[in-house]
């Protein structure tokens, strides 16, 4: 599958397969464009994504049937991070609540689990309105919107240029209904980046119609350009949300991954007194039982190969637990990386080890973010 | 796309070149292409002197922020100096990589291997 903007990323840039699309894995460098995030702004296409519209009197019922967190107190204009978990407490998605109208959500969950989640949502729609008479449309707007995410530091004076001159940024987890380049746009005051900025859906845009899509797109580019803005792939995408310390959907949560295992069962993502929710039962068993493994967040020693996915880790001889994700940092200069381990081995400063061919590389645990939150980042102090 | 091909070096598939040195011993690198396939190196994993390498086999690896890279040697021998500037400096890799090499190895089946590998012109051609 290719989004709205294929024919200016393979212009542009080096394409690659994710989840079934075509996409950027950068224009010109990881380094430049993970660079121009923390320090200026990038532009990325993230229309991979999916984007359903629920609406009717019964979605904010339902919605809240189907989550950990208690979405009664995301107000109008309001966003919300959190989970689907399925029925052994385990993650189906990790996805963002949007409250645009009253009785009007729009759901924003990951490529990966594009159908599962499109189908799952049906399914218990109609399941449940088999018995009880539901009041929900659910409407899959994935191919006939396009969805960009603008972030860093200079991502708010950006948008002040492309929105109309009476409208205001949203702030952090906020939500905006506006105008760039007269195309009809929600800006949210979201991103996975670690720095602020926004993500901007596009509506009326198609593949077969993309005008608005690319306006857009090249609108933002051209009003960046005197903040030095840079058009991001996946690449720097990934070096970001490790370097925050994010987690990712398919590396390090999954269906076998739950909330406690991965140091994510808290409010508001996770309020585990609501009355109930899908996984709840789980999760309260799980939650009197030993853990199992957590998820640590880690960093190399010193240059060398970086901590890398699938790689078993181990203090001294004893093996102790496996990489989820890891990279090269561009900010730190040396390899990062998160994975789970046993929890009695969860000190903080804790040295592991990972092997390479014959070798073995040291990593220290860290806590997220791994940079220093004082030079980067949304509480960055200037 | 256009590659630098040197004319000193023959070049195994895996695009890696060996250039052979006056007093016997082999120089080995990647090449251009491979360094503009990865881009930004960020680590040169170097092996240890006296490790035996195998023509056709993985026996390190370079890191860029987009992929890992198994490096594959040439030719078959034990190395005998491993460029320690590449520690501190693997960006030299994108900057230089015929310049770069990775390790120095006495070859133990000079002649044999070196047949089986391409010439500049071949190897030109492969690139293409």
């Amino acid at each position: 599958m290719q989004t709205q903007l294929y024919a200016w990323h393979a212009e542009n840039g080096d394409i690659v397969d994710f989840a079934g699309f075509q996409m950027p894995v950068m224009y010109t460098s990881i380094i430049e464009e993970h660079m121009a995030v923390r320090n200026a702004v990038g532009l990325f296409d993230v229309s991979h994504m999916g984007r359903m519209w629920i609406q009717g009197k019964d979605s904010e019922k339902f919605l809240n049937a189907l989550v950990p967190r208690d979405l009664s107190k995301t107000n109008v204009g309001r966003a919300s991070y959190t989970f689907l978990l399925n029925e052994l407490g385990g993650f189906r998605d990790d996805l963002v609540f949007e409250h645009i109208e009253e009785n009007k959500w729009l759901l924003v969950w990951n490529a990966g689990n594009y159908e599962k989640i499109l189908h799952w949502i049906k399914l218990l729609s109609a399941l449940i309105n088999h018995f009880s008479k539901l009041d929900i449309e659910i409407i899959n707007i994935s191919s006939s919107s396009a969805m960009y995410a603008l972030q860093g530091p200079k991502a708010e004076a950006v948008l002040k240029r492309v929105i109309p001159e009476n409208a205001t940024p949203p702030s952090s987890w906020n939500v905006l209904q506006t105008t760039i380049d007269s195309c009809d746009v929600i800006v949210s005051g979201t991103g996975y980046t670690g720095e602020s900025g926004y993500e901007i859906i596009v509506f009326n845009t198609s593949n077969e119609e993309n005008t608005n899509a690319v306006n857009v797109w090249t609108k933002l580019l051209v009003e960046g350009k005197q903040f030095n803005i840079k058009p991001c792939g996946l690449g720097a995408r990934d070096s970001l949300r490790l370097e925050a310390g994010y987690h990712l959907y398919g590396n390090d949560i999954s269906e076998c991954i739950n909330p406690l295992e991965a140091d994510l069962f808290f409010p508001p993502f996770i309020h585990i007194n609501k009355s109930s929710f899908i996984g709840k039962p789980q999760l309260e068993m799980l939650k009197e039982k030993p853990l199992q493994k957590i998820r640590v967040g880690l960093i190399s020693m010193k240059r060398g190969p970086s901590p890398r996915s699938g790689l078993k880790l181990f203090q001294g001889e004893k093996e102790i637990g496996v990489i989820s994700s890891g990279g090269f940092s561009p900010i730190l200069n040396i390899g990062i990386g998160m994975g789970y381990i046993l929890p009695e081995h969860n000190v903080e400063n804790g040295i592991l080890q990972f092997q390479v061919r014959n070798k073995m590389h040291d990593v220290k645990i860290q806590k997220y973010p791994l940079y220093d939150p004082d030079m980067y980042g949304k509480s960055r102090k200037d | 796309m256009s590659y630098k091909v040197d004319d000193s070096c023959k070049y195994y598939k895996e695009h890696q070149w060996v250039r052979v040195e006056d007093d016997g011993t082999c120089l080995i690198g990647i090449s251009d292409f491979a360094q503009q396939s990865l881009k930004d190196v960020v680590m040169v994993e170097l092996p240890e002197v006296g490790d035996t390498v195998t023509q056709g086999e993985v026996f390190t690896s370079v890191e860029s922020v987009k992929a890992v890279s198994d490096v594959f040697s040439p030719i078959s021998g034990e190395i005998a100096e491993v460029n320690e500037d590449l520690e501190d400096a693997p960006e030299n890799v994108n900057e230089d990589p015929f310049g770069s090499w990775l390790v120095r190895v006495k070859p133990s089946n000079l002649d044999a291997d070196l047949a089986n590998l391409m010439s500049p012109a071949e190897y030109e051609n492969f690139c293409a």
